[in-house]
């Protein structure tokens, strides 16, 4: 079972975090800067999170069960 | 129960994600490997009612975050890391400098409502789209909209990230800005 790699860059790929216009007069969007800051630090807490080893338990609940019947497609 | 190897590659190569999802949004690790555990047994249990050709990552993500409020509305409390030291129970420590950040990030996010926080990681860090996070979680399109709104806003607050005044030495920050700045 091949062990997967988790590439920081996948992330940067999604880009910034989307821009979401304030459906509430009261709320207005963020500054660019800040916005960029805010989502740069998020992508990179949830990279280090990602990037943390795969624990063999998760892996031994995989394993366990045998392929032999032909299932669903995953994603 | 036979699973076929390819839904059991796609189930291992969502361990990462569903872990860290479940890290930021219960602030606890071992907690956070407990709803894995869970969402991955409870995947392999009802396969059956995966739907060909739907996000198998996705749905793994559902199964995680309803065992989580389950478990909210019996304890009746969030479970939060409340010293803020999640950061030393990874097997890898942030590097020195990162340190810091990535503990101002946790802390920040659990002042969050659990609402507000799996939208914003599930949009701003997982990169799922709005239509995805909100079947997800159970509303709809506006709602998350409104939930990632209103989390990015207190996430800036909380972390004196409310004007580009308060960006001081971030480097990258001043990069981007000069990128963006008119000719």
């Amino acid at each position: 079972m091949t062990m997967p790699k988790v590439d920081q860059r996948k992330l940067g790929d999604i880009g910034e975090l989307p821009v979401v216009s304030s459906e509430l007069p009261h709320q207005p969007a963020l500054p660019p800067g800040v916005a960029a800051c805010l989502g740069h630090r998020l992508r990179a807490f949830y990279a280090h999170l990602m990037n943390d080893p795969v624990l063999a338990s998760f892996i031994r609940i995989l394993e366990a069960m045998n392929g032999t019947r032909s299932a669903n497609n995953g994603r | 129960m036979a699973v076929d190897l390819s839904v059991r590659q796609v189930m291992l190569d969502a361990i990462p994600h569903l872990r860290a999802f479940a890290i930021s949004l219960s602030g606890n690790i071992t907690y956070a490997d407990d709803l894995v555990q869970a969402a991955l047994l409870r995947g392999l249990e009802n396969l059956d009612k995966f739907q060909p050709g739907t996000s198998m990552q996705a749905w793994l993500f559902t199964i995680l975050r309803n065992q989580f409020y389950t478990d909210m509305r019996r304890r009746r409390r969030e479970v939060e890391d409340a010293d803020g030291a999640m950061a030393g129970k990874l097997a890898v420590m942030p590097e020195q400098g990162a340190r810091l950040d990535f503990s101002d990030m946790q802390t920040a996010l659990a002042r969050l409502s659990a609402e507000q926080r799996e939208a914003l990681l599930l949009v701003g860090a997982e990169g799922v789209s709005y239509e995805e996070a909100a079947q997800i979680c159970g509303t709809n399109l506006g709602t998350i909209k409104s939930r990632i709104n209103r989390a990015r806003t207190r996430l800036a607050e909380l972390m004196d990230l409310s004007s580009e005044e308060d960006l001081g030495s971030d480097r990258l920050v001043r990069a981007s800005l000069f990128l963006h700045a008119s000719p």
